[in-house]
Protein backbone atom coordinates (compact mmCIF):
# COMPACT_ATOMS: atom_id res chain seq x y z
CA UNK A 1 0.00 0.00 0.00
CA UNK A 2 1.41 3.34 -1.06
CA UNK A 3 2.40 5.83 1.58
CA UNK A 4 1.90 9.57 1.41
CA UNK A 5 3.28 12.71 2.97
CA UNK A 6 0.62 15.33 3.66
CA UNK A 7 1.67 18.97 3.67
CA UNK A 8 -1.00 21.29 5.05
CA UNK A 9 -0.27 24.82 3.83
CA UNK A 10 -2.88 26.19 6.24
CA UNK A 11 -0.88 24.90 9.22
CA UNK A 12 2.64 25.67 7.98
CA UNK A 13 4.44 28.52 9.78
CA UNK A 14 7.39 28.47 7.37
CA UNK A 15 9.87 27.77 10.16
CA UNK A 16 11.86 25.61 7.72
CA UNK A 17 12.64 22.94 10.26
CA UNK A 18 11.72 20.39 7.54
CA UNK A 19 14.44 21.83 5.35
CA UNK A 20 17.04 21.54 8.10
CA UNK A 21 15.89 18.05 9.12
CA UNK A 22 16.22 16.89 5.51
CA UNK A 23 19.75 18.26 5.29
CA UNK A 24 20.72 16.66 8.58
CA UNK A 25 19.25 13.22 8.06
CA UNK A 26 20.49 12.97 4.51
CA UNK A 27 23.92 14.49 5.25
CA UNK A 28 23.48 17.27 2.69
CA UNK A 29 25.70 20.33 2.71
CA UNK A 30 24.13 23.69 3.53
CA UNK A 31 23.15 25.76 0.51
CA UNK A 32 24.70 29.09 -0.16
CA UNK A 33 22.04 31.73 0.42
CA UNK A 34 21.63 35.28 -0.79
CA UNK A 35 19.82 38.04 1.01
CA UNK A 36 16.91 39.00 -1.22
CA UNK A 37 15.04 41.17 1.25
CA UNK A 38 12.59 38.37 2.03
CA UNK A 39 12.60 35.31 4.24
CA UNK A 40 13.33 33.23 1.19
CA UNK A 41 16.18 30.95 2.07
CA UNK A 42 17.63 28.37 -0.28
CA UNK A 43 16.74 29.86 -3.61
CA UNK A 44 15.77 26.73 -5.46
CA UNK A 45 15.80 22.97 -5.24
CA UNK A 46 19.23 21.64 -6.12
CA UNK A 47 21.39 18.56 -5.73
CA UNK A 48 21.76 19.13 -1.98
CA UNK A 49 18.41 20.84 -1.31
CA UNK A 50 15.59 18.32 -1.58
CA UNK A 51 12.87 20.40 -0.01
CA UNK A 52 12.38 24.07 0.62
CA UNK A 53 9.68 26.46 1.73
CA UNK A 54 8.59 29.00 -0.85
CA UNK A 55 7.03 32.30 0.24
CA UNK A 56 4.28 33.75 -1.94
CA UNK A 57 2.80 37.20 -1.40
CA UNK A 58 -0.72 37.64 -2.75
CA UNK A 59 -2.78 40.80 -2.73
CA UNK A 60 -6.36 39.53 -2.48
CA UNK A 61 -9.17 42.09 -2.80
CA UNK A 62 -10.15 41.77 0.85
CA UNK A 63 -6.74 41.29 2.45
CA UNK A 64 -3.07 40.70 1.87
CA UNK A 65 -2.04 37.07 2.18
CA UNK A 66 1.20 35.28 2.71
CA UNK A 67 1.22 31.72 1.39
CA UNK A 68 3.79 29.05 2.13
CA UNK A 69 4.44 25.89 0.16
CA UNK A 70 6.89 23.05 0.57
CA UNK A 71 8.61 22.45 -2.76
CA UNK A 72 9.77 18.86 -3.09
CA UNK A 73 9.47 15.73 -5.20
CA UNK A 74 5.80 14.85 -5.47
CA UNK A 75 6.42 11.08 -5.76
CA UNK A 76 3.90 10.73 -8.62
CA UNK A 77 1.98 7.49 -8.96
CA UNK A 78 3.01 7.61 -12.64
CA UNK A 79 6.42 9.30 -12.57
CA UNK A 80 7.45 11.03 -15.84
CA UNK A 81 11.08 11.00 -14.70
CA UNK A 82 11.10 7.19 -14.52
CA UNK A 83 9.38 6.95 -17.91
CA UNK A 84 12.07 8.97 -19.68
CA UNK A 85 15.15 7.50 -17.97
CA UNK A 86 17.07 5.63 -20.68
CA UNK A 87 19.35 4.02 -18.11
CA UNK A 88 16.46 2.61 -16.09
CA UNK A 89 17.90 4.34 -13.04
CA UNK A 90 14.60 5.68 -11.66
CA UNK A 91 12.14 3.28 -10.10
CA UNK A 92 9.09 3.35 -7.89
CA UNK A 93 9.56 1.56 -4.61
CA UNK A 94 6.82 -1.07 -4.51
CA UNK A 95 6.45 -1.00 -0.75
CA UNK A 96 6.20 2.77 -0.17
CA UNK A 97 5.46 4.20 -3.63
CA UNK A 98 8.44 6.54 -3.34
CA UNK A 99 10.24 7.40 -6.57
CA UNK A 100 13.95 6.64 -6.18
CA UNK A 101 16.99 7.46 -8.29
CA UNK A 102 19.70 4.82 -8.31
CA UNK A 103 22.69 7.13 -8.66
CA UNK A 104 24.98 4.27 -9.55
CA UNK A 105 23.00 3.76 -12.77
CA UNK A 106 22.39 7.45 -13.53
CA UNK A 107 24.50 8.90 -16.37
CA UNK A 108 23.66 12.54 -15.74
CA UNK A 109 21.82 13.15 -19.03
CA UNK A 110 19.23 15.37 -17.20
CA UNK A 111 16.34 13.98 -19.20
CA UNK A 112 14.36 13.45 -15.97
CA UNK A 113 14.74 17.09 -14.96
CA UNK A 114 13.03 18.28 -18.13
CA UNK A 115 10.31 15.62 -17.99
CA UNK A 116 9.17 16.46 -14.45
CA UNK A 117 6.04 18.66 -14.41
CA UNK A 118 6.66 20.06 -10.91
CA UNK A 119 8.76 22.90 -9.51
CA UNK A 120 10.56 23.58 -12.80
CA UNK A 121 11.81 20.00 -12.81
CA UNK A 122 12.53 18.36 -9.46
CA UNK A 123 15.56 16.12 -10.15
CA UNK A 124 18.65 18.32 -9.95
CA UNK A 125 22.23 17.74 -10.96
CA UNK A 126 25.24 17.48 -8.67
CA UNK A 127 28.75 17.87 -9.95
CA UNK A 128 30.47 16.80 -6.74
CA UNK A 129 30.00 14.61 -3.71
CA UNK A 130 31.42 15.64 -0.36
CA UNK A 131 33.83 13.42 1.48
CA UNK A 132 32.33 10.49 3.30
CA UNK A 133 28.96 10.97 1.66
CA UNK A 134 29.08 7.96 -0.67
CA UNK A 135 28.64 5.19 1.83
CA UNK A 136 26.42 6.53 4.58
CA UNK A 137 23.05 5.91 3.02
CA UNK A 138 23.00 2.13 2.84
CA UNK A 139 22.18 1.33 6.47
CA UNK A 140 22.35 -2.31 5.49
CA UNK A 141 18.79 -2.40 4.14
CA UNK A 142 19.53 -2.84 0.44
CA UNK A 143 18.11 0.47 -0.67
CA UNK A 144 20.06 1.85 -3.64
CA UNK A 145 21.52 4.89 -1.96
CA UNK A 146 25.08 5.27 -3.16
CA UNK A 147 26.01 8.87 -3.88
CA UNK A 148 27.75 9.39 -7.19
CA UNK A 149 29.17 12.63 -8.60
CA UNK A 150 27.70 13.79 -11.91
CA UNK A 151 24.22 12.39 -11.32
CA UNK A 152 20.72 13.59 -10.43
CA UNK A 153 19.34 13.99 -6.92
CA UNK A 154 15.99 14.60 -5.27
CA UNK A 155 13.88 13.69 -2.23
CA UNK A 156 13.88 9.95 -1.46
CA UNK A 157 10.99 10.12 1.01
CA UNK A 158 13.52 9.02 3.65
CA UNK A 159 12.81 5.53 2.40
CA UNK A 160 15.51 4.21 4.72
CA UNK A 161 13.68 5.60 7.78
CA UNK A 162 10.27 4.49 6.56
CA UNK A 163 11.41 0.91 5.99
CA UNK A 164 12.63 0.89 9.57
CA UNK A 165 9.32 2.02 10.98
CA UNK A 166 10.05 5.75 11.24
CA UNK A 167 8.47 8.75 9.50
CA UNK A 168 10.43 10.85 7.02
CA UNK A 169 12.73 13.26 8.86
CA UNK A 170 10.81 16.37 7.74
CA UNK A 171 7.55 14.94 9.12
CA UNK A 172 9.05 13.93 12.46
CA UNK A 173 10.48 17.39 12.98
CA UNK A 174 7.52 19.57 11.88
CA UNK A 175 6.48 21.58 14.98
CA UNK A 176 2.92 22.57 13.94
CA UNK A 177 2.15 19.14 12.40
CA UNK A 178 1.77 20.72 8.98
CA UNK A 179 3.53 17.59 7.71
CA UNK A 180 2.00 14.19 8.37
CA UNK A 181 2.80 10.74 7.10
CA UNK A 182 0.84 7.53 6.66
CA UNK A 183 -1.07 5.31 4.26
CA UNK A 184 -2.20 7.29 1.25
CA UNK A 185 -5.91 6.61 1.83
CA UNK A 186 -5.62 7.71 5.43
CA UNK A 187 -3.78 10.90 4.48
CA UNK A 188 -6.44 11.71 1.88
CA UNK A 189 -9.11 11.38 4.57
CA UNK A 190 -7.20 13.72 6.87
CA UNK A 191 -6.77 16.19 3.99
CA UNK A 192 -10.44 16.09 3.02
CA UNK A 193 -11.57 16.62 6.60
CA UNK A 194 -9.20 19.54 6.94
CA UNK A 195 -10.49 21.12 3.73
CA UNK A 196 -14.08 20.76 4.96
CA UNK A 197 -13.11 22.50 8.19
CA UNK A 198 -11.26 25.28 6.35
CA UNK A 199 -14.27 25.87 4.10
CA UNK A 200 -16.47 26.14 7.18
CA UNK A 201 -14.11 28.82 8.43
CA UNK A 202 -14.55 30.79 5.23
CA UNK A 203 -11.54 29.56 3.20
CA UNK A 204 -13.62 29.23 0.05
CA UNK A 205 -10.70 28.15 -2.12
CA UNK A 206 -9.42 25.45 0.22
CA UNK A 207 -8.66 22.27 -1.70
CA UNK A 208 -6.74 19.00 -1.74
CA UNK A 209 -3.98 18.77 -4.36
CA UNK A 210 -3.51 15.19 -5.56
CA UNK A 211 -3.55 15.66 -9.37
CA UNK A 212 -5.02 12.79 -11.38
CA UNK A 213 -3.02 13.53 -14.55
CA UNK A 214 0.03 11.94 -12.93
CA UNK A 215 -2.04 9.22 -11.28
CA UNK A 216 -2.14 11.08 -7.98
CA UNK A 217 0.90 11.99 -5.91
CA UNK A 218 2.73 10.61 -2.92
CA UNK A 219 2.91 14.15 -1.57
CA UNK A 220 -0.57 15.54 -0.97
CA UNK A 221 -1.15 19.22 -0.32
CA UNK A 222 -3.91 21.03 1.50
CA UNK A 223 -4.01 24.46 -0.16
CA UNK A 224 -5.98 27.58 0.72
CA UNK A 225 -5.86 29.06 -2.79
CA UNK A 226 -5.69 27.85 -6.39
CA UNK A 227 -2.69 25.64 -7.29
CA UNK A 228 -1.23 28.27 -9.68
CA UNK A 229 -0.87 30.71 -6.77
CA UNK A 230 1.64 28.29 -5.29
CA UNK A 231 3.42 27.68 -8.59
CA UNK A 232 1.74 24.31 -9.03
CA UNK A 233 0.35 23.23 -12.42
CA UNK A 234 -3.42 23.00 -12.31
CA UNK A 235 -3.56 19.80 -14.33
CA UNK A 236 -0.08 18.25 -14.66
CA UNK A 237 0.27 15.37 -17.09
CA UNK A 238 2.69 12.50 -17.44
CA UNK A 239 5.04 14.11 -19.95
CA UNK A 240 5.31 10.96 -22.07
CA UNK A 241 1.51 10.47 -22.14
CA UNK A 242 1.12 11.94 -25.64
CA UNK A 243 4.30 10.40 -27.03
CA UNK A 244 2.39 8.54 -29.74
CA UNK A 245 0.65 11.75 -30.94
CA UNK A 246 3.99 13.51 -31.11
CA UNK A 247 5.63 10.67 -32.99
CA UNK A 248 2.68 10.78 -35.38
CA UNK A 249 2.98 14.51 -36.08
CA UNK A 250 6.67 14.00 -36.76
CA UNK A 251 6.11 10.97 -38.95
CA UNK A 252 3.13 12.47 -40.77
CA UNK A 253 5.28 15.47 -41.62
CA UNK A 254 7.98 13.11 -42.79
CA UNK A 255 5.57 10.86 -44.61
CA UNK A 256 2.94 12.92 -46.29
CA UNK A 257 4.46 16.38 -46.31
CA UNK A 258 8.01 15.40 -47.21
CA UNK A 259 7.79 12.23 -49.25
CA UNK A 260 4.99 13.60 -51.45
CA UNK A 261 6.93 16.66 -52.70
CA UNK A 262 9.95 14.42 -53.28
CA UNK A 263 7.81 12.06 -55.23
CA UNK A 264 6.28 14.85 -57.31
CA UNK A 265 9.59 16.55 -58.03
CA UNK A 266 11.69 13.51 -58.80
CA UNK A 267 8.93 11.74 -60.69
CA UNK A 268 8.66 14.80 -62.92
CA UNK A 269 12.44 14.91 -63.21
CA UNK A 270 12.42 11.29 -64.33
CA UNK A 271 9.91 12.06 -67.06
CA UNK A 272 11.90 15.11 -68.18
CA UNK A 273 15.11 13.07 -68.14
CA UNK A 274 13.53 10.50 -70.42
CA UNK A 275 12.25 13.18 -72.78
CA UNK A 276 15.76 14.63 -73.06
CA UNK A 277 17.47 11.35 -73.76
CA UNK B 1 13.29 30.70 -13.43
CA UNK B 2 16.67 29.66 -12.12
CA UNK B 3 19.58 29.89 -14.52
CA UNK B 4 21.28 27.12 -12.54
CA UNK B 5 18.91 24.53 -13.97
CA UNK B 6 19.55 25.31 -17.64
CA UNK B 7 21.37 22.04 -17.93
CA UNK B 8 21.13 21.45 -21.67
CA UNK B 9 23.60 23.51 -23.68
CA UNK B 10 24.91 24.11 -27.18
CA UNK B 11 26.45 20.65 -27.41
CA UNK B 12 22.96 19.18 -27.40
CA UNK B 13 21.84 21.66 -30.07
CA UNK B 14 24.74 20.45 -32.25
CA UNK B 15 23.74 16.87 -31.56
CA UNK B 16 20.09 17.42 -32.52
CA UNK B 17 21.18 19.25 -35.67
CA UNK B 18 23.65 16.57 -36.76
CA UNK B 19 21.29 13.70 -35.99
CA UNK B 20 18.60 15.30 -38.13
CA UNK B 21 21.08 16.06 -40.91
CA UNK B 22 22.43 12.51 -41.10
CA UNK B 23 18.96 10.96 -41.13
CA UNK B 24 17.75 13.33 -43.82
CA UNK B 25 20.80 12.72 -46.03
CA UNK B 26 19.95 9.01 -46.06
CA UNK B 27 16.30 9.34 -47.02
CA UNK B 28 16.73 12.32 -49.37
CA UNK B 29 19.12 10.28 -51.49
CA UNK B 30 17.01 7.15 -51.33
CA UNK B 31 13.84 8.98 -52.37
CA UNK B 32 15.63 10.89 -55.13
CA UNK B 33 16.91 7.68 -56.67
CA UNK B 34 13.78 5.58 -56.15
CA UNK B 35 11.23 8.15 -57.35
CA UNK B 36 13.28 9.04 -60.43
CA UNK B 37 13.63 5.31 -61.22
CA UNK B 38 17.40 5.42 -60.87
CA UNK B 39 18.14 8.59 -62.81
CA UNK B 40 19.50 10.25 -59.65
CA UNK B 41 21.54 7.37 -58.30
CA UNK B 42 24.39 9.86 -57.87
CA UNK B 43 22.30 11.84 -55.36
CA UNK B 44 21.77 8.70 -53.29
CA UNK B 45 25.49 7.93 -53.44
CA UNK B 46 26.50 11.41 -52.25
CA UNK B 47 23.83 11.27 -49.54
CA UNK B 48 25.01 7.88 -48.30
CA UNK B 49 28.62 9.06 -47.91
CA UNK B 50 27.48 11.97 -45.73
CA UNK B 51 25.84 9.72 -43.16
CA UNK B 52 28.72 8.03 -41.35
CA UNK B 53 30.93 11.03 -40.51
CA UNK B 54 27.93 13.04 -39.32
CA UNK B 55 26.39 10.24 -37.28
CA UNK B 56 29.70 9.33 -35.65
CA UNK B 57 30.26 12.96 -34.71
CA UNK B 58 26.75 13.22 -33.27
CA UNK B 59 27.21 10.00 -31.25
CA UNK B 60 30.49 11.33 -29.85
CA UNK B 61 28.72 14.53 -28.84
CA UNK B 62 25.86 12.57 -27.27
CA UNK B 63 28.32 10.65 -25.11
CA UNK B 64 30.35 13.73 -24.23
CA UNK B 65 27.21 15.53 -23.15
CA UNK B 66 26.64 12.95 -20.40
CA UNK B 67 28.01 13.82 -17.00
CA UNK B 68 29.44 10.29 -16.83
CA UNK B 69 30.49 9.47 -20.42
CA UNK B 70 32.27 6.27 -19.46
CA UNK B 71 28.98 4.81 -18.23
CA UNK B 72 27.52 5.10 -21.74
CA UNK B 73 27.20 1.33 -22.00
CA UNK B 74 24.26 1.51 -19.60
CA UNK B 75 22.20 3.02 -22.42
CA UNK B 76 23.14 0.14 -24.68
CA UNK B 77 22.26 -2.67 -22.26
CA UNK B 78 18.92 -1.09 -21.35
CA UNK B 79 15.85 -0.61 -23.49
CA UNK B 80 13.13 1.52 -21.95
CA UNK B 81 10.30 1.82 -24.53
CA UNK B 82 8.78 4.87 -22.84
CA UNK B 83 12.08 6.77 -22.94
CA UNK B 84 12.79 8.77 -26.10
CA UNK B 85 16.47 8.83 -25.13
CA UNK B 86 16.42 5.05 -25.13
CA UNK B 87 14.48 4.81 -28.42
CA UNK B 88 16.95 7.29 -29.91
CA UNK B 89 20.01 5.37 -28.78
CA UNK B 90 18.72 2.27 -30.52
CA UNK B 91 17.57 4.10 -33.65
CA UNK B 92 20.93 5.86 -33.94
CA UNK B 93 22.87 2.65 -33.47
CA UNK B 94 20.88 0.73 -36.08
CA UNK B 95 20.91 3.71 -38.44
CA UNK B 96 24.68 4.12 -38.11
CA UNK B 97 25.17 0.45 -39.05
CA UNK B 98 22.71 0.32 -41.99
CA UNK B 99 22.73 3.90 -43.31
CA UNK B 100 26.28 4.75 -42.27
CA UNK B 101 28.16 1.56 -43.10
CA UNK B 102 26.22 -0.99 -45.19
CA UNK B 103 24.65 1.34 -47.79
CA UNK B 104 27.83 3.32 -48.58
CA UNK B 105 29.73 0.01 -48.77
CA UNK B 106 27.51 -0.98 -51.71
CA UNK B 107 28.27 2.29 -53.49
CA UNK B 108 31.99 2.03 -52.73
CA UNK B 109 32.13 -1.54 -54.04
CA UNK B 110 32.37 -0.09 -57.56
CA UNK B 111 35.61 1.69 -56.62
CA UNK B 112 37.16 -0.35 -53.82
CA UNK B 113 38.41 -3.86 -54.55
CA UNK B 114 38.05 -5.08 -50.99
CA UNK B 115 34.30 -4.56 -51.29
CA UNK B 116 33.96 -6.16 -54.70
CA UNK B 117 31.80 -8.95 -53.25
CA UNK B 118 29.02 -6.35 -53.05
CA UNK B 119 29.53 -5.12 -56.60
CA UNK B 120 26.52 -5.11 -58.88
CA UNK B 121 24.16 -6.29 -56.15
CA UNK B 122 21.72 -3.48 -56.83
CA UNK B 123 18.69 -5.30 -55.47
CA UNK B 124 20.29 -5.85 -52.07
CA UNK B 125 21.57 -2.27 -52.05
CA UNK B 126 18.08 -0.91 -52.60
CA UNK B 127 16.65 -3.04 -49.79
CA UNK B 128 19.27 -1.72 -47.36
CA UNK B 129 18.74 1.81 -48.67
CA UNK B 130 15.06 1.61 -47.81
CA UNK B 131 15.80 0.20 -44.38
CA UNK B 132 18.33 3.01 -43.90
CA UNK B 133 15.80 5.59 -45.10
CA UNK B 134 13.15 4.35 -42.67
CA UNK B 135 15.65 4.34 -39.80
CA UNK B 136 16.72 7.82 -40.95
CA UNK B 137 13.15 9.07 -40.69
CA UNK B 138 13.06 7.51 -37.22
CA UNK B 139 16.24 9.32 -36.18
CA UNK B 140 14.98 12.63 -37.55
CA UNK B 141 11.60 12.20 -35.86
CA UNK B 142 13.24 11.25 -32.59
CA UNK B 143 15.27 14.48 -32.40
CA UNK B 144 12.00 16.41 -32.32
CA UNK B 145 9.94 14.02 -30.21
CA UNK B 146 12.76 13.88 -27.62
CA UNK B 147 12.19 17.52 -26.72
CA UNK B 148 8.44 17.46 -27.18
CA UNK B 149 7.70 14.87 -24.48
CA UNK B 150 8.99 17.19 -21.78
CA UNK B 151 7.26 19.37 -19.21
CA UNK B 152 8.63 22.41 -21.04
CA UNK B 153 5.82 24.48 -22.63
CA UNK B 154 7.63 25.59 -25.79
CA UNK B 155 8.63 22.00 -26.57
CA UNK B 156 5.74 19.97 -25.31
CA UNK B 157 2.58 22.08 -25.00
CA UNK B 158 1.73 21.50 -28.68
CA UNK B 159 2.44 18.53 -30.96
CA UNK B 160 4.13 20.69 -33.64
CA UNK B 161 7.76 20.68 -32.56
CA UNK B 162 8.46 17.28 -34.18
CA UNK B 163 6.91 18.59 -37.43
CA UNK B 164 9.27 21.58 -37.43
CA UNK B 165 12.27 19.40 -36.65
CA UNK B 166 11.43 16.92 -39.41
CA UNK B 167 10.86 19.66 -42.00
CA UNK B 168 14.01 21.50 -40.91
CA UNK B 169 16.14 18.36 -40.92
CA UNK B 170 14.86 17.38 -44.38
CA UNK B 171 15.72 20.82 -45.67
CA UNK B 172 19.27 20.63 -44.24
CA UNK B 173 19.73 17.14 -45.68
CA UNK B 174 18.71 18.33 -49.13
CA UNK B 175 20.93 21.40 -48.72
CA UNK B 176 24.03 19.37 -47.84
CA UNK B 177 23.57 17.06 -50.83
CA UNK B 178 22.84 20.09 -53.01
CA UNK B 179 26.06 21.67 -51.80
CA UNK B 180 28.10 18.59 -52.71
CA UNK B 181 26.30 18.32 -56.07
CA UNK B 182 27.15 21.97 -56.80
CA UNK B 183 30.79 21.41 -55.82
CA UNK B 184 31.08 18.17 -57.78
CA UNK B 185 33.22 18.17 -60.95
CA UNK B 186 30.58 16.44 -63.10
CA UNK B 187 27.66 18.67 -62.31
CA UNK B 188 24.20 17.29 -62.88
CA UNK B 189 22.02 20.34 -63.53
CA UNK B 190 18.90 18.19 -63.50
CA UNK B 191 19.67 16.88 -60.01
CA UNK B 192 20.47 20.36 -58.73
CA UNK B 193 17.25 21.77 -60.12
CA UNK B 194 15.17 18.93 -58.68
CA UNK B 195 16.81 19.22 -55.25
CA UNK B 196 16.20 22.97 -55.21
CA UNK B 197 12.59 22.45 -56.12
CA UNK B 198 12.11 19.81 -53.41
CA UNK B 199 13.83 22.03 -50.86
CA UNK B 200 11.65 25.01 -51.68
CA UNK B 201 8.53 22.91 -51.01
CA UNK B 202 9.97 21.63 -47.72
CA UNK B 203 10.80 25.22 -46.67
CA UNK B 204 7.18 26.22 -47.23
CA UNK B 205 6.08 23.24 -45.11
CA UNK B 206 8.49 24.33 -42.39
CA UNK B 207 7.04 27.88 -42.45
CA UNK B 208 3.55 26.42 -42.04
CA UNK B 209 4.74 24.22 -39.16
CA UNK B 210 6.24 27.28 -37.44
CA UNK B 211 2.99 29.19 -37.88
CA UNK B 212 1.01 26.28 -36.43
CA UNK B 213 3.32 26.04 -33.42
CA UNK B 214 3.13 29.75 -32.65
CA UNK B 215 -0.64 30.00 -33.08
CA UNK B 216 -1.19 26.87 -30.99
CA UNK B 217 1.17 28.05 -28.24
CA UNK B 218 -0.20 31.57 -28.00
CA UNK B 219 -3.76 30.26 -28.19
CA UNK B 220 -3.15 27.83 -25.32
CA UNK B 221 -2.65 30.69 -22.86
CA UNK B 222 -0.73 30.53 -19.58
CA UNK B 223 2.87 29.40 -19.71
CA UNK B 224 2.51 28.22 -23.32
CA UNK B 225 1.57 31.75 -24.40
CA UNK B 226 4.52 33.13 -22.43
CA UNK B 227 6.74 30.65 -24.24
CA UNK B 228 5.49 31.78 -27.65
CA UNK B 229 6.13 35.40 -26.65
CA UNK B 230 9.77 34.49 -25.96
CA UNK B 231 10.26 33.73 -29.66
CA UNK B 232 7.88 36.19 -31.26
CA UNK B 233 8.66 39.26 -29.19
CA UNK B 234 10.98 38.40 -26.34
CA UNK B 235 14.52 37.28 -25.65
CA UNK B 236 14.75 35.08 -28.73
CA UNK B 237 12.73 37.23 -31.15
CA UNK B 238 15.80 38.46 -33.05
CA UNK B 239 17.10 34.93 -33.45
CA UNK B 240 13.68 33.75 -34.60
CA UNK B 241 12.70 36.50 -37.06
CA UNK B 242 16.13 37.26 -38.48
CA UNK B 243 18.10 34.05 -37.91
CA UNK B 244 15.42 31.50 -38.72
CA UNK B 245 12.62 33.13 -40.72
CA UNK B 246 14.69 35.57 -42.79
CA UNK B 247 18.14 34.01 -43.15
CA UNK B 248 17.23 30.34 -42.71
CA UNK B 249 13.94 30.15 -44.60
CA UNK B 250 12.91 33.14 -46.74
CA UNK B 251 16.35 33.98 -48.17
CA UNK B 252 17.14 30.45 -49.41
CA UNK B 253 13.56 30.10 -50.64
CA UNK B 254 13.96 33.28 -52.69
CA UNK B 255 17.33 32.14 -54.04
CA UNK B 256 15.94 28.75 -55.01
CA UNK B 257 12.86 30.24 -56.66
CA UNK B 258 15.05 32.69 -58.57
CA UNK B 259 17.37 29.85 -59.61
CA UNK B 260 14.44 27.81 -60.87
CA UNK B 261 12.97 30.73 -62.82
CA UNK B 262 16.19 31.52 -64.69
CA UNK B 263 17.03 27.83 -65.20
CA UNK B 264 14.45 27.69 -67.97
CA UNK B 265 16.47 30.12 -70.07
CA UNK B 266 20.07 29.73 -68.96
CA UNK B 267 22.21 27.84 -66.44
CA UNK B 268 21.88 29.64 -63.12
CA UNK B 269 25.20 30.46 -61.47
CA UNK B 270 26.33 27.61 -59.20
CA UNK B 271 27.08 30.11 -56.46
CA UNK B 272 23.37 30.74 -56.09
CA UNK B 273 22.41 27.23 -55.02
CA UNK B 274 25.56 26.96 -52.89
CA UNK B 275 24.61 30.10 -51.01
CA UNK B 276 21.06 28.83 -50.55
CA UNK B 277 22.42 25.54 -49.17
CA UNK B 278 24.69 27.25 -46.68
CA UNK B 279 21.85 29.49 -45.50
CA UNK B 280 19.58 26.47 -45.01
CA UNK B 281 22.26 24.68 -42.99
CA UNK B 282 22.93 27.74 -40.82
CA UNK B 283 19.19 28.30 -40.36
CA UNK B 284 18.66 24.65 -39.43
CA UNK B 285 21.26 24.91 -36.72
CA UNK B 286 19.68 28.12 -35.37
CA UNK B 287 16.33 26.27 -35.17
CA UNK B 288 17.86 23.71 -32.77
CA UNK B 289 19.72 26.41 -30.85
CA UNK B 290 16.69 28.66 -30.41
CA UNK B 291 14.37 25.88 -29.25
CA UNK B 292 16.93 24.38 -26.88
CA UNK B 293 17.71 27.66 -25.14
CA UNK B 294 14.44 29.50 -25.68
CA UNK B 295 12.41 26.59 -24.31
CA UNK B 296 14.26 26.70 -21.03
CA UNK B 297 13.29 30.33 -20.39
CA UNK B 298 9.71 29.43 -19.46
CA UNK B 299 9.15 26.35 -17.32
Amino acid sequence: MAKAILYDASKCTACRACYVACKQWNVLAAAEVKKLGTYYNALALDGTTWNLIDFIEKDDPDRFRWHFISQRCMHCAEPSCANVCAAGAITKDSETGFVLIDNDKCLGCKNCHYACPFWEGVPRFREEISEGEEEWMDHGNKIPGKRVAGTMFKCRGCVDRVKNGLEPACVTTCPPDALQFGEKGEMLNVANERVALLKERGETKAQVYNPSGVGGTGVIYVLTDDPEVYGLPEDPQVSTADMVTKWLTGLITAGILTIVPFWMVFKAAEAEGKGGE
Amino acid sequence: MHEGTHYWHWLLAVYLFLGGLAGACAYTGTFAEAFSKGRYKKVAEIGSYCVLPIIVLSLIILVLDLARPLQFWRFIITFVPSSLMSQGTWLLTLFAIVGGVIVPAFFLSEKVDALSFLKGKDGARKVFQWIGAILGIGVVGYTGVLLSVKAVPMWGATPFLPAIFVASATSTGIALILLFCSLSAEKDEGAIGALEKADSIVIVIELIAFALLIFALSGAGGLAADASAVITGGEYAMMFWVGIILIGLLAPLALELYGMSVAKKAHPPAGLSMLASVLVLVGGFIVRWMFLYGGQVIR
